[in-house]
């Protein structure tokens, strides 16, 4: 016991004056290495020991983090569509600024016809916003068609590309004069177009205003072909509405004041 | 939803299909609701949808008994048929109230793939409504 504690005590002189440390170095020179790679080799374990440790709270985070992204995920969805909405109705605005004259509501599509002969549209306007039967309903792209029918919060629009449809039109380069008319499976047709006149594919078709049902030239569509047989008195020209997919709308404008002729009434008034 | 611009006739297909998995007088309350919806979301003069989902359904009705008995093909040609005279009666109505119709385009344009549409959409409705029908087996359906 006595030697050990004599060696002890002359170990501890000796490391004061510095004799140890030759021996200090060769140690660390040799073990150093050892252990880094006992250090590396533990840190997996460590963390792997605190996972378990943490596992609670991780699933608690991990709920939150999902929780999070599914709001998030929500919030884009949202974004996106006010994104697409903020287009559209940007497109509406500038629309409407290049036509001052017509003063216009903008509706929202709320429902379609379920019936596959009629082209019908539903609208979330209704008289209460100042809505009349026989206005008409235009995009920026072109005529949509006209208010068929109201009630005091929502609106039915007959589409143009409806049977019982028939607009007053002209064509752009040539002037000359038709009846645009729906036809089944939402095509156009224009109508009565004098022999002679000149009419193309390509021509653009725009409202003449005859009969007072519709502005003038409002665009309606473009001539894909035409059909003109001699034997025939008029021309007939296929058209492809402007506003294209008239399924697809999701905002239109009513021209709120514009007030249809009513040609009946006013021949009654002039019969003597 | 439409297929090829066309919109499948959904209540009508589900109502024959109620038919033949419930019964003829289930599936008459389920096609008299039905029709009564679609006439009020239509334009078309009201109670025409009403009228044609009834008599479409007696039809499936009297074909599951009398014709077709437990055949694989009983709910496509039941709903192949009932489409078909929707379709035709709806047309004659509107013909009759004087609103333009052209025959020919409108078979080849608006019948004619209005009834393959909805005789196709009759798969996965006829798959998917037995099952839930078999799987959760709501109660009756009818007047008290």
């Amino acid at each position: 016991m006595i030697m050990v504690l004599a060696l002890v005590l002359t170990l501890v002189v000796f490391d004061q004056v510095g004799g140890t440390n030759p021996i200090r170095d060769l140690f660390s020179q040799v073990l150093s290495p050892l252990q880094y790679v006992l250090k590396r080799a533990s840190q997996p374990a460590a963390g792997a020991l605190g996972l378990v440790g943490d596992l609670g709270s991780l699933r608690t985070r991990n709920q939150t983090l999902e929780q999070e992204n599914a709001e998030l995920r929500s919030q884009l969805l949202l974004l996106r569509e006010a994104q697409i909405e903020n287009e559209t109705l940007r497109e509406l605005l500038s629309f409407q600024s290049s036509v001052p004259n017509y003063h216009m509501l903008a509706a929202e599509v709320i429902g379609h016809d379920p019936n596959n002969m009629l082209q019908y549209l539903l609208l979330d306007r209704g008289s209460a916003d100042g809505l009349e039967i026989g206005m008409p309903v235009l995009t920026a792209a072109g005529l949509v068609g006209r208010i068929s029918q109201v009630s005091q919060a929502s609106a039915k629009v007959m589409l143009i590309t409806d049977a019982s449809s028939s607009v007053s039109a002209l064509i752009q380069r040539s002037r000359a004069t038709g009846l645009v008319q729906g036809r089944a499976g939402h095509e156009l047709v224009m109508r009565y177009i004098p022999q002679g006149e000149p009419v193309e594919a390509g021509d653009i078709v725009l409202t003449s205003g005859l009969g007072g049902n519709f502005p003038k030239r409002i665009v309606i569509g473009q001539v894909i072909s035409v059909e003109n047989r001699d034997v025939d008195m008029f021309q007939e020209a296929r058209i492809v509405p402007a506003a294209s997919n008239l399924h697809e709308l999701e905002t239109v404008m009513v021209v709120l004041n514009f007030a249809p002729t009513d040609l009946a009434s006013e021949t009654e008034t002039v019969a003597p | 939803m439409r297929i090829l611009g066309i919109m499948p006739d959904l209540a009508l297909m589900v109502s024959i299909v109620w038919i033949l998995q419930r019964g003829l007088a289930e599936g008459l309350t389920v096609a008299l609701v039905a029709g009564l919806m679609i006439d009020m979301l239509s334009s078309t003069p009201f109670g025409l949808s009403t009228t044609a989902f009834f008599v479409a359904a007696v039809g499936a009705g009297a074909a599951q008994k009398n014709v077709f008995g437990g055949a694989w093909y009983l709910p496509y040609a039941t709903g192949f048929g009932a489409a078909l005279f929707h379709n035709v009666l709806l047309v004659l109505v509107l013909d009759l109230g004087g609103r333009p119709t052209f025959w020919p385009a409108l078979l080849g344009r608006v019948i004619l793939p209005a009834v393959l549409i909805d005789t196709l959409a009759m798969v996965p409705i006829y798959v998917g409504m037995r099952w839930l029908l078999e799987r959760f087996r709501p109660p009756a359906v009818g007047w008290q």
